[in-house]
């Protein structure tokens, strides 16, 4: 277990860089939407206070019925008045209609977040080996007391635990950046969000998110050790070739075949993802209500045949890359 | 005493070309050990297999243990230093040793250090910086510190200057070597380390064309230098292995010849290793 520390502690001083950057660059876009926000609220408020009202129209969101939103200042406050009818009874369809863009913005930026890492994570699996072998540091690697399996198995545990921490810590910068945003801009975006986040259990959210993400990891898992494979014995280029290798395959097949068939796989297989969270936080059927979130129950997702076909392929892959990895295969 | 290295018909083929060809060795502990051949001779290849850094056939032990299933075990006891730099080139010194002290439980640092400090290898820098002399000393500082019982240096000075050269086998027989360690040394330049041998081992195609050690030789081999006009005479009775002209006079290498015999016909000399080798090479090398 030491030698698994040490090696997981090699992982990330080699990788550091990379995490750090990451970790910089969200944060600069999270400060630019704070930014935006704040001189968004400047202009809305200026426009509230000088024309009395503020009338949107016609706003949808995904396939539901389009809505007006008028919002009018009433003493010092700000009210909000649906479909211009100021009954009482359209309060919680405006919150509900609210929770729309909160939702979207809560899906799109976590999963945003997740595709972002997801892509620097195809950078390391095709350059895990591929590096050593180019420095020739396999051959040192090889020549302490650490068995190969440890040695490969740091370095896909590395990769899980970098996808899923950085994804995950860079998910609560952004829960954090999006509440701030709704403070930012007061009300009356504040008090309905307010009435929104406010019934959001928000360690079950990280918890769904976490096993969110373990599902991910192991549907990535047959892909990030094909890359890992492909990185044990090309000359140069793992990621063009890992990644172009199976679209080229693709092409190949849709003209010879004159089917699609590839490409659909291959465009099902991440849009699997999109789904999977779709499903899991109940988006997909009735949105978010302005209640809870409602979530799936993870094992679903996590233990079916979908994950249970990924980790055997991955058995064959990691088996696979075993035998390459230990021919050594030189990059010049 | 059971053999430190045991190799019994070891056999490596790239497709048609046989790298090892039914090798066979018992070396045993507490040797400085020379495996000499020409380039693409199966040097780097024999030492890869007993390292476990390459299948083969036939059958190998290594302190005990088979090479390629117990490749993790055996590390733990033989270090190896290769013909190329292989140190991660991304690491700094510092990290280096943190790296090995964590990984390796043989490794003692205060060692490391304290033969990085008769060095100018700065702690603080990448390896990838270091020139190659400096990528080299900073690999031996590290095996070194290990203590391993065998240490296998892959053709360790290629590319170093002779300040280098001089330095890293003297660094070897110092902090290293002891009469309970082995020392395998391969290299294609004899000259630079055969007076710290033992025994030598000269490999060409990937058969052993010889194993013996260095007093073998001596009573093995002859130099008998003769004046030229005698030399078509003796030729046909000597058979000498080579021969050369030296300053008008004739020099014949002999195997088995009696030496009390040949010094009634002339100069007789202990051949140097490298003249043995390129005799034995038959002018193939």
């Amino acid at each position: 277990m030491k030698s698994l520390m040490v090696l997981l502690k090699r992982e990330w001083l080699e990788w550091q860089r990379v995490v750090i950057g990451t970790v910089l660059v969200i944060t600069f876009l999270n400060l630019l939407m704070l930014l935006s926000v704040a001189r968004g609220s400047s202009y809305f408020h200026e426009t509230l206070k000088r024309e009395g009202h503020i009338n949107l129209e016609d706003i949808q969101f995904n396939d539901d019925e389009e809505f007006d939103l008028d919002i009018r200042m009433h003493g010092g406050d700000v009210e909000v008045y649906f479909e211009g009818d100021d009954s009482e009874t359209n309060v919680n369809d405006a919150l509900e209609k609210a929770s729309r863009p909160i939702a979207f913005g809560l899906r799109f930026g976590m999963q945003g977040i997740f595709v972002f890492v997801l892509f620097l994570s195809l950078f390391y699996f095709s350059d895990a080996i591929y590096k050593e072998r180019a420095d020739n540091s396999t051959l040192f690697y090889r020549s302490l007391p650490i068995s190969d399996h440890f040695l490969l198995g740091s370095k896909i545990a590395a990769g899980l635990i970098g996808v899923i921490g950085l994804t995950f810590f860079l998910s609560l910068e952004y829960l954090l950046f999006l509440r701030l945003a709704v403070m930012v801009w007061g009300d009356p975006l504040n008090t309905m969000a307010a009435a929104v986040f406010g019934q959001i259990s928000y360690i079950g959210l990280m918890w769904d998110w976490f096993s969110y993400l373990i599902y991910a990891a192991i549907r990535m898992a047959p892909l990030a050790l094909f890359l890992m494979l492909v990185g044990t014995y090309v000359k140069g280029r793992p990621l063009l070739i890992g990644v172009g290798g199976p679209i080229l395959l693709s092409i190949s097949w849709a003209i010879i075949f004159k089917s699609a068939a590839l490409f659909i796989a291959l465009g099902k297989f991440f849009w699997g993802f999109n789904l999977a969270l779709i499903e899991q936080w109940g988006l997909k059927d009735h949105g978010l209500r302005g209640e809870a979130l409602q979530y799936g129950n993870p094992w679903d997702y996590i233990f079916n045949l979908e994950t249970l076909l990924a980790l055997v392929v991955s058995a064959l892959l990691y088996y696979g890359l075993w035998l390459v990895y230990r021919k050594n295969i030189p990059t010049g | 005493m059971s053999a430190l290295i045991e190799l019994h018909n070891i056999t490596k083929t790239y497709g048609d070309l046989r790298a090892l060809d039914n090798v066979s060795l018992d070396i045993p502990a507490g040797r400085i050990v020379g495996l000499v051949g020409p380039n693409g001779a199966g040097k780097t290849t024999l030492l890869r297999a007993l390292t476990g850094e390459l299948d083969y056939q036939g059958t190998a032990k290594v302190l005990g243990l088979e090479p390629r299933e117990k490749r993790a075990e055996l590390m733990l006891n033989t270090g190896v230093i290769h013909d190329i730099s292989v140190l991660p080139s991304w690491m700094k010194v510092k990290e280096l040793l943190a790296f090995m002290e964590g990984i390796h439980s043989g490794f003692k640092r205060e060692k490391a250090e304290s033969i990085l400090k008769t060095t100018t290898i700065p702690m603080g820098k990448k390896v990838k910086t270091l020139s190659k002399g400096m990528k080299t000393q900073l690999h031996l500082a590290v095996t070194l510190a290990c203590d391993t019982k065998l240490l296998i240096l892959d053709e360790p000075t290629h590319g170093l200057d002779i300040l280098f050269r001089k330095q890293l086998y003297s660094s070897v027989l110092e902090d290293y070597f002891d009469e309970e360690k082995t020392l395998l040394i391969s290299t294609h330049q004899i000259e630079e380390v055969e007076h710290i041998l033992s025994d030598v081992i000269f490999i060409n195609k990937g058969k052993i064309l010889l194993y013996a050690s260095i007093e073998e030789l001596g009573n093995r081999f002859s130099q008998l230098t003769i004046p030229a006009d005698h030399a078509d005479d003796l030729r046909k009775e000597l058979k000498p292995l080579s021969e050369y002209s030296l300053l008008g006079r004739k020099v014949f290498l002999l195997e088995g010849a009696d030496s009390k015999a040949l010094v009634k016909i002339g100069d007789v000399q202990t051949p140097s290793v490298a003249d043995i080798f390129v005799a034995l090479m038959g002018g193939e090398a």
